[in-house]
């Protein structure tokens, strides 16, 4: 648009600003994870490694974090596989109510996790489930595929039409096609998916702590921390959630990126 | 583009089209049908394909000319009817057991590929050892001028080198049918006309079967052997270029072709005993061979080539006279076709010179008389 | 004949199947069913603090007529406008920004940068906020230094708003950006060329045309606001009673599920009804 460049220049700067604004509580939570004072406040005390040496200490810790890497361990490559299914569905199939399915598809994240919580708590209970962690990887499963379909549907879209049908053509057969035309074009999404769905599970709480019960993942170890007190520890937990997801983030913005920036 | 003579040395096992008798059918479609839900896109056709022919088969969109191409290549089912190849049902065989290699609209290189690799797929997926896929991949690439280009990705290509990779890539399996779908639909119009002079080449070098569909006119003219034109699911005429461009066999062929004036008209007789045809713009004579089969009270639309009409300024020089308004003009080179419309409102095509045009001196809107000679109607029975 | 028919479109329905059911079936299995157990919950009675399986309007009857359920409905509901006001607000100039006056390889970096945000962990930058905005925080530090005295900023409406621009602003600068960077770049050359000045071809030709974009930005934050319950327990320190809060009390303390449930199937009944609004008026012709 032509518009003045002071205009043009103050439209950056806020832009800026909000940026700031996201990436306060990040960055100040990185900061206070290092400082050796019991209340986070200015001035700064010193730099120390106290409050993860505590943290990595603390039993209830270490096995919330083991549970949260064990569930998405599981729950990313099954989420993945269903999304990658339903998109390739989408891509490939005509059939009665395939709109419908879509929409029905793409609505778990719509849906106020207190809400899902509740009714996946009822359900689960009622088939012996609940406290579990296979209770956790079921709702997160219903929670992250429909990213995983989003994902992989949007590298779909870019793919000649015609690509799988060629290969059977020239004498593949449906199987051998889908494995010689199928995968190699869409690897990266399914990396890209893969990687967005172990952070959703990563960071996901609410569902997570009324299905869980009494089995806690890391996000619910620190909704815990919230409801008892005020210390450094919730932003040393902080500081290695954030580095996880940030990186899987990341991991999976590279690879989509790097195909747009490609098409 | 170098040459391709040595394509049949290449091909040890290439059938000599002369070994066959003429009329052999290679494939023929019985009573096609074809429905999606309560639209009819292929409706009960017949067709046989002679081999090592070049076949184009045209028509407007919608036509069922690209349905007709898929359902021989298994990409769609038959509602009803059978296809046959060398006398044998292939309906029921899946897309990967036809053996049928097709020239895409859109190409389909598979771009995760590079151009030898691509070349190779029909290769590896029929169980080819790697060292003799590699020779004969190298090999149809030189044949295409794309020495060269072997460990390029398809997307380092320009519009006509994919053009040939494309085809190297089904020709490299030594098919007995090649199935175009509008391969020449992306590229301008200097590179097209270069590609239908090599497409026509390779087909009689290889003496294979292709089996064409296109929305070009001269696409279809200038390769095939036999042009068959379809409307709305059915063939409405099937034939050799020439046959076609001469006598249309209805007047949606003659419309569809364009450049010829259609006349409706009715079959009477003269007291003297001769037929002549009647119609809203007047009574026309025709040839005698022509009429041969016409009885009194007949509805005929009269047909006539553009190139087949003069003008004049004044009535009363030639036998099928026709009184017009002129509409527009066009010019086409060295040539002007003009529109005119007669008081009925039939449109009429002449096709002139263009110092005939400028001696005629007309303006737009100005009335002129349009003739022919009888010998050059063509009648076709509505 | 007619066997290898049925074998070819049999495994060909195989194919298909295998590849469409899925999601969908688990969907069904895990998602809708602990729906539809949400709907029959809402039925059920409480005996002796023991769920029961039952057909009775009582919990509809309570809730409704509770004067705590509507006040929190009508909190939750105006909380959730004014947030996804404020966030379509500051979205606004940002995603005018990133369509318009940055390069394509800044806009790729800034849009990645404003989705990390939204798939990490909220519950510790809600934290974070609490130690900026709490009494003797780093703001109340910072204005007492220059000589202003605040009060405590936690627990009050603006902490809210905070959170949940924090929660919801990522999604809607996204949405708002893609609608802005899919609009036919020639429409406002053309606006240019009519001699309309920038403000006019902003008010008059680049917002209408992005409307459906800004609509959908603003439902989204509607609808995570709508939902969230952390932000008014922490920053808003439980003087916010929203219906979230309302449900996760419910269910962690006693037995009074139906009830939740009743409060729930009303949350998603406003939900989609606000959803068919926005998408209808967004992609209503101007």
């Amino acid at each position: 648009m032509r518009v003045s460049l002071l205009t043009r220049r103050l439209t950056v700067i806020f832009l800026g600003l909000a940026l700031t604004f996201l990436y306060a509580p990040i960055l100040t939570n990185f900061v206070f994870s290092l400082n050796s004072d019991r209340f986070p406040t200015i001035p700064l005390g010193d730099v120390t490694l106290e409050w993860y040496r505590l943290i990595l200490a603390d039993a209830l810790v270490i096995d919330a974090f083991a549970n949260t890497v064990k569930i998405a361990l599981i729950v990313a490559p099954i989420a993945t596989a269903m999304g990658f299914a339903a998109a390739y569905a989408d891509y490939r199939f005509d059939f009665f109510g395939k709109k419908l399915v879509l929409v029905f598809a793409l609505m778990p994240p719509l849906i106020p996790l207190v809400v899902i919580g509740l009714a996946m708590l009822a359900y689960l209970s009622r088939i012996g489930l609940s406290g579990t962690l296979p209770a956790i990887v079921v709702s997160h499963i219903v929670l992250t595929s429909p990213f995983a379909m989003a994902i992989i549907r949007l590298r779909f879209s870019q793919i000649d039409g015609d690509l799988e049908f060629a290969a059977q053509n020239l004498g593949a057969s449906n199987w051998r096609a889908f494995r010689e035309v199928i995968i190699p074009s869409t690897k990266t999404s399914i990396l890209a998916a893969f990687l967005l769905c172990m952070a959703v599970s990563f960071d996901e709480y609410a569902v997570t702590w009324f299905v869980g019960g009494l089995e806690e993942t890391s996000s619910v170890r620190i909704l815990s921390f919230l409801q008892s007190a005020v210390s450094p520890r919730i932003n040393a937990i902080g500081s290695i959630t954030f580095i996880t997801s940030i990186t899987l983030i990341l991991g999976a913005q590279f690879l989509v990126l790097r195909r747009l920036a490609r098409a | 583009m170098n040459t391709l003579t040595d394509i049949t040395a290449a091909r040890p096992v290439a059938p000599n089209p002369g070994d066959h008798h003429m009329s052999h059918a290679h494939i023929s479609l019985k009573n096609i049908h074809k429905t999606y839900g309560d639209s009819v896109a292929v409706d009960r056709l017949d067709l046989d394909i002679e081999e090592g022919k070049f076949i184009a088969i045209m028509g407007p969109s919608g036509c069922g000319k690209s349905t007709l191409l898929r359902m021989l290549a298994g990409l769609e089912d038959v509602t009803s009817g059978d296809i046959l190849r060398e006398g044998q049902r292939i309906n029921d065989l899946a897309i990967w057991e036809r053996d049928m290699p097709m020239v895409w609209q859109s190409l389909a290189l598979f771009p995760f590929l590079t151009v030898r690799e691509n070349v190779e797929f029909g290769l590896r997926m029929n169980g080819v050892a790697s060292a003799e896929r590699r020779t004969r991949a190298l090999d149809w690439l030189s044949k295409l001028g794309l020495e060269g280009y072997a460990n390029r990705g398809v997307d380092q290509l320009s519009g006509g080198q994919r053009q040939r990779v494309a085809l190297a890539r089904c020709l490299v399996t030594e098919p007995s049918v090649l199935l175009l779908d509008e391969p020449l639909s992306a590229l301008d119009a200097h590179l097209s006309v270069q590609m239908q002079g090599e497409l026509k080449r390779l087909q009689r070098e290889l003496g294979i079967t292709f089996v064409y569909v296109t929305h070009s006119h001269s696409e279809a003219f200038s390769m095939a052997d036999t042009v068959v034109i379809m409307n709305q699911g059915r063939i409405e005429q099937a034939g050799s270029p020439e046959d076609i461009y001469l006598r249309p066999a209805t007047p949606f062929v003659a419309r569809f072709l364009g450049g010829s004036s259609i006349f409706d008209c009715k079959a009477r007789r003269r007291k003297s005993g001769e037929l002549v045809l009647e119609g809203a713009d007047g009574t026309f004579d025709c040839a005698a061979s022509e009429l041969v089969e016409l009885d009194e009270g007949e509805k005929v639309s009269l047909i006539v080539r553009a190139d087949q009409i003069s003008v004049t300024a004044a009535a009363g020089w030639a036998e099928n006279e026709v009184s017009a308004r002129v509409m527009g003009e066009e010019f086409v080179g060295a040539l002007v076709n003009l529109r005119l419309e007669t008081a009925s409102g039939t449109q009429i095509t002449v096709q002139l010179q263009q110092r005939d045009m400028q001696a005629l001196d007309i303006e737009v809107g100005a009335g002129i008389t349009a003739s022919w000679h009888p010998e050059d109607g063509h009648i076709i029975k509505t | 004949m007619t066997t290898s028919i049925s074998t070819r479109r049999l495994s060909r329905l195989a194919y298909s199947g295998l590849w469409s059911l899925p999601l969908p079936l688990w969907l069904a299995g895990f998602f809708l069913g602990p729906m539809i157990l949400l709907i029959w919950l809402s039925f059920w009675d409480v005996r002796n603090f023991l769920l029961t399986p039952d057909f009775q309007l009582e919990n509809w009857q309570k809730m409704l007529s509770a004067n705590y359920f509507w006040a929190a409905y009508l909190r939750t509901t105006l909380i959730a406008i004014s947030a996804a006001i404020l966030a379509s607000l500051v979205a606004l100039p940002c995603a005018l920004a990133i369509s318009f006056f940055l390069g394509l390889k800044a806009r790729m970096v800034v849009l990645g940068l404003f989705v990390v945000p939204f798939f990490t962990s909220y519950l510790v930058r809600i934290y974070s906020w609490q130690i900026y905005l709490t009494e003797n925080g780093i703001i109340m530090k910072t204005l007492a230094a220059v000589g202003i005295d605040s009060g405590s900023l936690l627990n009050t409406p603006l902490a809210l708003m905070v959170g949940l621009v924090t929660l919801t602003l990522p999604l809607v600068i996204v949405i708002q950006s893609i609608s802005m960077l899919s609009l036919d770049k020639t429409l406002i050359d053309a606006a240019y060329n009519l001699g309309c000045g920038p403000r006019r071809v902003l008010f008059a030709t680049v917002l209408p045309a992005v409307r459906p974009g800004i609509v959908l930005g603003a439902l989204f934050a509607f609808i995570f606001s709508f939902g969230d319950f952390v932000t008014a327990t922490y920053l808003g320190g439980g003087k916010f009673t929203t219906l979230s809060i309302l449900i996760a009390d419910t269910v962690k303390s006693g037995q009074q599920w139906p009830r939740a449930a009743v409060v729930s199937l009303v949350m998603i009944a406003t939900l989609l009804v606000s959803a068919l609004g926005a998408i209808s008026y967004a992609y209503r012709r101007a």
